[in-house]
């Protein structure tokens, strides 16, 4: 795997707010990168040092292992906070700029109007546009010189449900193809929904940072039972993977550790001729352990 | 440089307030420079005389005083041209676009000299209308015709390109630091038609002597003196002096690097 971005030490100060705090945070390439963090946490602050618009108070980072300047950022797809394009140019006008900046064709154009299905109305003015449509046409700006690495700040924010969907539906056809994307939001089903990692920040801190399947899998607790359940409190006591084993009323409640799953589990009772009527895997939401980790990270 | 000039054109080509704007900017450059003739007929009707010379003597258009005197008048209206700089950099940051075109790859100099290089084309073009309406206007109305009197003060039409490109960077600096439309035009305004000029009349000691040639509007309106002088005879100076020549490019290196200075340590 190789690096697409390294953020080392970061801190950014407005007078005696401290916005972000000796941050770091490791991007590899295909990760969807959520950062996720409440309101006023420092999201947007680190999306705009690493774009190039907000001087850091001290700290560096780097893109693919190279020093920042403006030739990487053209490499790069981004929006921050709302949609900003030029009131009085139509959409395709727009993106003619942006061309001109990146130094793409402008044959670029044509195919991602199509893809955020805008391009029958490329000749609008941007100013016409619904909240939903700016945020296709960013989506599309930050697609237009094909970049490897797409970043989102906040990108559903202020969408009604079926805006929501659409871009959501779009992050996650993006993915598919192999993108990096850094996915600022302060909604946890959002990052649970499209990203593979996550850091949580709180007040300019980074408090967590992992998978987003190990951080599912950390609460995941097994629930069964058989009609046999003495077989099945046997059979199920020789699983080497478990980290909790506990008998609750006529059901058998266990724990399993990082890396092992139900369906190992699942084929060492049937291996041992045990018949379930019952199990269901419970995992405590993500929404849980987010405020948790809030709560924890109180000072 | 061609393609940051491309990017602002991209930009302003379908802005129908910046071609409103142009567009009466240059038919008052035209009527500055094309009108005098009939100013002088009207003053003639009014009666008026200057020390027993009646107006329409006056040699206005006559080859080669007409740079000075067109350049001279031209300068009056160059913070209509101000204001069209002005709105080019606070649309950017009411727009917040400056943000996004650094975050699509332009760096924080790219975009000033973007910026630079539409201030320059302004100055250059209007430099060019001046010379093309002057040239008209002369074999039209001047009595001598030769190349040698055509281009004798042509110095004057390079100073005017300096004096419009040092004014607008001015404006671009303050709209930059301001990043309010209205806001900045009122300020230079403010700044460029009353408060220097009440400065530079009323400080008259020793110090101000001094000091004032080396105010930004004065030394802006020092580089072109008053022509008109010559025309009941007494002396003008009728050349570009060096030392106002190298107060404006200062000034103009002055704005320019405290512009970039602007861009490079504000957040966006
Ligand atoms: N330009 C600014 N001037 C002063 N304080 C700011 C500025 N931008 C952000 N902040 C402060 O920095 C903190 C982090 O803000 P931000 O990065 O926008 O958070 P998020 O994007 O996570 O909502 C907040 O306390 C915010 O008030
Ligand atoms: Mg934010």
């Amino acid at each position: 795997m190789s690096t697409v971005l390294h953020i080392n030490n970061l801190s950014k100060n407005y007078g005696k707010v401290k916005a972000l705090q000796n941050l770091d945070l490791h991007v590899e390439k295909g990760n969807i990168y959520g950062l996720l963090g409440p309101n006023g946490s420092g999201k947007t602050t680190t999306l705009g040092i690493i774009l190039g618009v907000t001087n850091a108070s001290s700290g560096e980072y780097s893109w693919f292992g190279e020093a920042p300047t403006a030739q990487v950022r053209r490499k790069i797809g981004a929006i921050l906070e709302s949609p900003t394009f030029y009131p009085y140019l139509s959409g395709e006008q727009n993106l003619k700029v942006i061309c001109a900046i990146k130094q793409v064709p402008l044959t670029a154009i044509e195919p991602v109007l199509k893809m955020v299905n805008l391009f029958e109305r490329k000749d609008d003015p941007f100013k016409g546009y619904s909240l939903g449509m700016k945020q296709r046409l960013a989506i599309a700006s930050a697609m237009l010189a094909d970049p490897s690495v797409l970043i989102l700040d906040e990108p559903t924010n202020g969408l009604d449900p079926q805006g929501i969907a659409e871009i959501r539906e779009l992050i996650v056809s993006i993915a598919q193809s192999g993108k990096t994307i850094i996915l600022a939001s302060h909604l946890l089903d959002e990052v649970q929904k499209v990203c593979t990692h996550f850091a949580v920040l709180k007040r300019g801190k980074k408090i967590y940072a992992g998978s987003v399947n190990e951080a599912l899998a950390e609460s995941e607790t097994v629930e069964m039972s058989a009609p046999d359940m003495e077989a099945l409190l046997h059979r199920a006591q020789s699983f080497t993977h478990l980290k909790s084993f506990q008998h609750e009323n006529d059901k058998l409640v266990v724990k399993l550790e990082d890396g092992a799953n139900v369906s190992d589990l699942h084929k060492h009772l049937i291996e041992g001729n045990i018949v379930l009527n019952h199990l269901t895997v419970k995992r405590k939401s993500l929404e849980k352990q987010f405020l948790e980790l809030l709560a924890q990270a109180n000072d | 440089m061609i393609n940051l000039l491309t990017i602002e054109w991209l930009k302003l080509k379908n802005y129908k307030g910046f071609w409103i704007l142009t567009g009466l900017y240059y038919v008052s450059l035209l009527f500055v420079c094309t009108g005098v003739m009939g100013f002088l007929y009207w003053l003639e009707t009014k009666g008026a005389n200057f020390q027993g010379i009646t107006p329409t003597i006056i040699p206005f258009y006559e080859f080669p005083d007409i740079w000075h005197n067109l350049t001279y008048l031209a300068s009056f209206i160059k913070i209509f041209l101000a204001f069209l700089v002005i709105i080019s950099i606070t649309n950017e940051y009411s727009y917040r676009t400056i943000r996004q075109n650094i975050i699509d790859g332009m760096d924080k100099k790219g975009f000033l000299f973007s910026k630079i290089s539409l201030i320059a084309t302004f100055s250059v073009v209007n430099t060019l209308f001046i010379a093309v309406v002057g040239l008209i206007m002369g074999l039209i109305f001047s009595t001598v015709h030769d190349l040698g009197s055509i281009l004798y003060y042509a110095e004057f039409l390079l100073a005017h390109a300096l004096e419009l490109f040092t004014f607008l960077m001015f404006a671009f600096l303050i709209g930059l630091l301001v990043k309010k439309a209205g806001f900045a035009i009122v300020l230079i305004g403010l700044y460029s038609l009353i408060i220097e000029p009440i400065i530079s009349v009323a400080w008259t000691d020793a110090i101000g002597t001094a000091v004032v040639p080396f105010l930004p509007i004065t030394a802006m309106n020092h580089l072109i003196r008053v022509p008109f002088q010559r025309y009941i005879f007494m002396e003008i100076q009728d050349y570009i002096a060096w030392k106002d020549l190298l107060i404006v490019i200062g000034w103009a290196i002055t704005f320019t690097y405290l512009s970039y200075l602007t861009l490079k340590k504000r957040d966006l």
